[in-house]
């Protein structure tokens, strides 16, 4: 589902972001992406949803070669995957529900179809009290679950989460994983990106561990063959 | 469908969302189109009468006072024979005189305290089209006749008209190709506005999988919004505007002498109106997002 192959990218001579990252996880798997801040985490997933195109080597996902995508393409390569942005990436003129229901808009979603689809989202995750507030409205947390709700909609291929609980408190963090982690069990392929040792530890998953750029370590969870 | 509703919607919203500077461009255009209009209706209305006037512009044909009755009706019968003379009217002094005071209505009184009839006979000579050749020897062939004392045509007069209309014409086509550049500026600069406020929003619909028609058809169906709601503020201000214009000026003794008919601007019109604001604003849209159309990853 997803492939790497010696795939690197810089921005500009001196600024190595990837080097030389080869993995592949297959489909309905569940994988956790760790390493420190600056690790290159942000921009291996950019590569995933073709925001960045690899300096070298091969990136594919869906069996398609990222590099190959012409960009009218890009839009359908997206509808597949949900993603939840670190910096959460809402809309602050929209409502929560307006926010969310922009996924399946694009995909020019029906409308009754759109509103059942939202509220069920929002309520898995929690904030259906808080269908017509502004994301200024909400904290950190509210705002990540609007996010994860966003992803989610559109029930993806592959989720794509960039510290999908880093401003969550524990029990909502938890609540958070537990969404992701259904949603792999119907079959979507799951690469979470996080510095959280404590979270890898919690959900005992496959971990591809980056360190300056480069793939340190691809750990199996306990007990895995 | 469905997808046109959600880009009705979006563009709505989008018009919504900046209600002071949507009002501000829509006003702009709708002045630039009553401009426009104003120019365009004078300038129809000008080329109108003075086409009427070409194609009716008489011969009037001054008989000198030793003329007799029986030298200008044979006149009048030479003239008729002429092949280039639809018709001749043979009016006496005095007829001239009943004529001119029927024409004046109330103002006509003052003919009263004249001492006798200072007009004389005249001969009214109607033709058909005529090339300024066939005019200069029509009037040099009536004014070597004996009998005859002045011949006018007011053709020079027509001609120095239609000059300085054509003149006119060329001045309102520049004057309107500016006004008409500057409604397409105005409507894309605020669709360049717009588009820049909602960056962040086009972004995140791109990163959601949103396609370049999906993002920039919203602002296209703004800018022809814009361009609508002008054209009606214009079309609104110029029907009954121009109507009462008209009406003025036709109750001016000057034009109701002159039995000229104004056209004011009528439903046709205003619907003209309407579709050039839709397309200029379309137009200015599209020269906006000309090179947004490649903002993809």
């Amino acid at each position: 589902m997803i492939q790497l192959v010696h795939a690197s990218k810089h921005y500009g001579p001196g600024i190595q972001a990837l080097s030389d990252v080869s993995f592949h996880i297959r489909k309905g798997e569940y994988c956790f992406l760790t390493g420190s801040s600056g690790a290159g985490k942000t921009t291996l997933l950019k590569l995933l949803y073709a925001a960045e195109q690899p300096s070298s080597g091969q990136v594919m996902v869906g069996g398609r070669s990222i590099s190959k995508l012409r960009s009218s393409s890009i839009p359908f390569l997206r509808r597949n995957i949900g993603i939840v942005f670190q910096d959460f990436k809402l809309i602050s003129s929209r409502t929560v529900f307006s926010n969310i229901s922009l996924s399946l808009e694009v995909l020019g979603t029906a409308q009754n179809k759109i509103g059942n689809s939202v509220r069920r989202v929002m309520s898995l995750v929690g904030i259906q009290a808080k269908e017509h507030a502004y994301p200024d409205e909400l904290s950190g947390g509210e705002q990540q679950r609007v996010a994860v709700a966003r992803a989610l909609v559109i029930e993806p291929t592959i989720l794509l989460a960039d510290e999908p609980t880093g401003n969550l408190d524990p029990d909502y963090a938890g609540q958070i994983m537990e969404l992701i982690r259904q949603a792999n069990l119907k079959g979507t392929t799951v690469l979470v990106a996080t510095h959280d040792r404590h979270l890898i530890e919690s959900f005992p998953k496959r971990a591809l561990v980056l360190e300056r750029g480069k793939l340190q370590s691809d750990e199996k969870p306990r007990g895995a063959v | 469908m469905q997808m046109v509703r959600i880009l009705l919607s979006r563009a709505i919203g989008n018009f919504k969302s900046r209600p002071g500077l949507n009002v501000t461009s829509a006003a702009v255009i709708a002045v630039g189109l009553i401009l426009l209009s104003s120019f365009w209706l004078v300038l129809s209305n000008l080329q109108q009468v003075t086409r009427g006037w070409i194609e009716q512009v008489d011969v009037v044909c001054f008989l000198s006072e030793e003329a007799t009755p029986e030298a200008a009706l044979m006149l009048h019968d030479e003239v008729s024979g002429w092949p280039e003379v639809q018709s001749v009217g043979y009016v006496t002094r005095e007829q001239a005189l009943e004529d001119l005071r029927g024409r004046l209505g109330e103002y006509g009184s003052f003919l009263d305290d004249l001492e006798g009839n200072p007009l004389t006979d005249l001969l009214e000579i109607e033709t058909g089209r005529l090339d300024p050749g066939q005019w200069s020897a029509l009037e040099e062939r009536l004014q070597s006749k004996p009998v005859v004392d002045e011949v006018y045509s007011g053709r020079d007069w027509v001609e120095r008209l239609q000059r300085m209309l054509a003149w006119m014409t060329a001045a309102g086509t520049v004057v309107g190709l500016f006004l008409v550049l500057a409604v397409v500026l105005i409507g894309g600069n605020t669709i360049k506005l717009t588009l820049h406020a909602r960056r962040d929003e086009i972004q995140i619909a791109l990163l959601v999988g949103a396609t370049q028609s999906f993002v920039l058809i919203p602002f296209y169906i703004e800018g022809a919004l814009l361009g609508l709601c002008g054209g009606l503020v214009a079309a609104v201000f110029m029907l009954p505007f121009s109507q009462w214009a008209a009406a003025i000026l036709l109750s001016q003794p000057g034009f109701w002498l002159s039995g000229i008919e104004l056209r004011p601007l009528g439903w046709a019109g205003a619907g003209l109106l309407l579709v050039t604001g839709v397309a200029l604003g379309l137009f200015g849209s599209l020269i906006s997002l000309i090179g947004k159309d490649r903002v993809q990853r």
